[in-house]
């Protein structure tokens, strides 16, 4: 049989109907304009059609089209090529590099999302933090307990705890609210509740959550929190058109992970030993809140596990050490009662 | 010799015919989209490329079907390019702050805004480019000579006049921007020819603003008078009201965009081609209500095959008229751009 079809060349869109021959290794064309044309199998690629014609492209020639009527000769079969211009017959092969390589750039485009905000708020420098925490002066500044005695106490205990941490920037305010929490905020900012004081009963436990908080901001854990989950734009933004109120409300409720938890866990422990506080004080602590569970304190809320957690406290407990009371019996006092003289505005620290 | 090929005819045969079935075509939307989220996104570009393959050679123009010849390959290496002179740039803002100081953000953050809103338009002339140049029939491509970097500028200086004009110049800037961008473009030896004016478009614009202005007014004016501000219990009749307001406002805009694109098609010519595509505002409606009915009786499954309906609605409707001649109709020049959809895909858009 003859096998018919039309041929573009690729460089006019007029169609010319030919004949097309096998040859040894591939086709011979005859056009019937008189042009005559042998290609070699491998220079050709199978196209797709959707007309019920077979398609045949040219390898280098861009444009070069062969279309070949139904049915096609048998004679022809094995001279027409197999694969298009992917390379269809590497096929299994070829999936299997790009399952593996897709899955290696998926991985590592996952890695760097996750890590490159974490990366990012490490270095940013602390200026630029510094202009969101003053978001907090004017909320701050309204409920701070003034009381200079017991300002001094919780400045003696930070500097206890990291004697280089106020000289770094690290300010810490109490507030007259009653809630037993404490939070680090960002710009090197500390708050601390009075109704914590309720609830732990004693300096040696306040230590050990106080030491919780300074590590969440040596550690950059809130600018890290930030970038999470505002978005490193969003943060970019706060720094840069210099915290803006609107975007202050979702900072409150930011939340660190469990990896910068356990972090601040380790570092809050360390702190107690060089500092020479009993830790078993704050597991007692952790013990309370727990017991509370009916109307947890937000402190033990959003640090989840306090059972595990204040046991690794107790654990750090060193029968052989000496330990001396976080604040003495004077400062204790006037610290706790430092709220109850009356409220009022407080000068910024 | 001439060899000259008879289009469509007004009123009679369009020249435009489309083939596909849904029944073939959500296997491949539904392989892709599997694909696809195992592979976090990145089997989108070869997924696309798929799609196009059988949209595009089940679309016959004449006598012959187009053909798609891009590759998820390219597409992929594309998108690469551009997002990597994006984290680039940002990159640079943020190192370059840390070292002069924050106010370099405020600057330097501007500049890239700047940038993007260029960017946002280069993309879609660039689109639209690298779709002629990997779109082939009888053998010959599209493109362009034009590297869109000049047409940024126009288009953007173009929306902002509309914004700074509240929206009244919207319809004159759309229309300059697709007359630019069509008018670089090229089929074989043949430049692509839009003319399409603002007649008509700007009764219809000003329908659409004036729609949302008075449903706005009346909405607000409706819940004040019946003290829904401070009543929980006029949630219904709130969320009635708006959705009455999107209605009116839709409506007011399809009657918009079904002139916008007849007159599209009416303002095209290319080397002996002209084009139709009267779809009136009535047919686009139903078309969505019909597509978006789908969706939800299905479950949201028939989002996979939104490509596929709109493809067919189009091709079912546009035509082409006049005489090419084959002989003329030689390769193009053009040269095939490298960077494929990276900018449209960066952002998100499509070419029109």
């Amino acid at each position: 049989m003859t096998q018919t079809g039309r041929w573009f060349d690729g460089t006019v869109a007029t169609a010319t109907d030919v004949t097309v021959a096998a040859t040894a290794d591939g086709l011979a064309i005859a056009a019937a304009d008189g042009r005559r044309v042998t290609l070699p199998t491998d220079e050709l690629v199978r196209l797709s059609s959707a007309s019920g014609r077979v398609r045949i492209g040219h390898r280098s020639i861009e444009g070069w089209r062969l279309d070949l009527d139904q049915p096609v000769d048998p004679a022809l079969a094995d001279r027409l090529p197999t694969r298009g211009f992917s390379g269809a017959t590497n096929a299994g092969k070829k999936a299997m590099v790009a399952a593996i390589t897709v899955t290696a750039v998926a991985t590592l485009a996952l890695g760097t999302l996750v890590a490159a905000p974490e990366v990012v708020a490490r270095h940013m420098p602390m200026s630029w933090e510094k202009k969101i925490g003053q978001i907090y002066e004017l909320p701050v500044g309204t409920v701070a307990c003034k009381d200079p005695a017991g300002s001094a106490a919780l400045n003696n205990l930070v500097d206890r705890l990291d004697p280089e941490a106020r000289k770094d920037g690290l300010t810490i305010q109490l507030l007259d609210v009653n809630d037993a929490n404490a939070a680090a905020l960002p710009g090197e900012r500390m708050i601390v509740f009075n109704g914590l004081f309720e609830e732990v009963g004693n300096a040696d436990a306040l230590a050990g959550i106080v030491a919780h908080e300074i590590a969440h901001v040596r550690r950059r854990h809130v600018a890290t929190a930030m970038v999470r989950e505002l978005g490193l734009g969003t943060v970019l933004t706060l720094f840069g058109g210099g915290a803006l109120a609107s975007g202050g409300g979702s900072l409150l409720s930011l939340n660190f992970t469990r990896g910068a938890e356990a972090e601040a866990d380790r570092d809050a422990i360390a702190m107690l030993r060089r500092a020479g506080i009993d830790p078993r004080e704050t597991k007692v602590a952790f013990d309370r809140f727990r017991a509370l569970e009916l109307d947890l304190p937000a402190w033990a809320s959003s640090h989840p596990a306090s059972a595990e957690r204040g046991a690794r406290f107790a654990a750090s407990f060193d029968p052989g050490s000496t330990y001396r009371p976080a604040l003495d019996a004077v400062a204790t006092k006037s610290l706790f009662a430092a709220c109850q003289n009356k409220p009022g505005k407080t000068e910024r620290s | 010799m001439t060899d000259e090929l008879a289009a469509g005819q007004p009123g009679g045969n369009r020249a435009v015919h489309f083939s596909g079935t849904w029944q073939e075509f959500l296997p491949i939307a539904l392989v892709n989209l599997l694909l696809t989220i195992v592979t976090l996104g990145i089997y989108r570009f070869w997924g696309q490329a798929r799609v196009r393959r059988y949209l595009w050679s089940h679309t016959t123009i004449i006598d012959d079907e187009l053909e798609w010849t891009g590759t998820g390959g390219e597409m992929f290496i594309g998108f690469l390019m551009v997002m990597g002179v994006l984290i680039l740039t940002v990159a640079a803002i943020f190192g370059t702050a840390y070292a002069v100081g924050e106010w370099f953000l405020i600057v330097g953050l501007f500049a890239f805004y700047i940038f993007i809103f260029w960017a946002f338009n280069f993309a879609q002339f660039r689109a639209l480019r690298y779709r002629l140049s990997r779109t082939y029939w009888r053998g010959i491509r599209g493109g362009s000579e034009d590297n869109g970097v000049s047409y940024g500028w126009f288009a953007f200086g173009r929306l902002i006049a509309a914004g700074i004009t509240l929206s009244i110049m919207t319809p004159w800037a759309m229309v300059e921007n697709w007359n630019d961008r069509i008018n670089a473009m090229s089929f074989g030896p043949h430049r692509l020819e839009s003319s399409v004016t603002t007649e008509g478009l700007y009764l219809r614009w000003f329908a659409v603003i004036g729609s949302y202005f008075v449903g706005t007014i009346l909405w607000v004016a409706t819940l004040r008078g019946i003290g829904a501000e401070m009543d929980p219990e006029a949630g219904p009749q709130v969320g009635v009201g708006l959705l009455v307001l999107i209605a009116v406002v839709g409506l007011a805009l399809a009657a918009y965009w079904a002139l916008f694109f007849r007159k599209v098609a009416r303002g095209f010519e290319m080397g002996g081609l002209a084009a139709g595509f009267e779809v009136s505002t009535l047919e686009w409606i139903k078309f969505y209500a019909k597509i978006i009915g789908l969706t939800i009786i299905t479950l949201g499954f028939g989002a996979l095959l939104w490509r596929y309906w709109n493809w067919k609605f189009i091709m079912d409707r546009l035509a082409l008229y006049g005489e090419i001649d084959l002989d003329t109709l030689t390769q193009s020049q053009t040269i095939a751009p490298k960077d494929a959809e990276g900018f449209a895909d960066a952002f998100d858009i499509g070419a029109f």
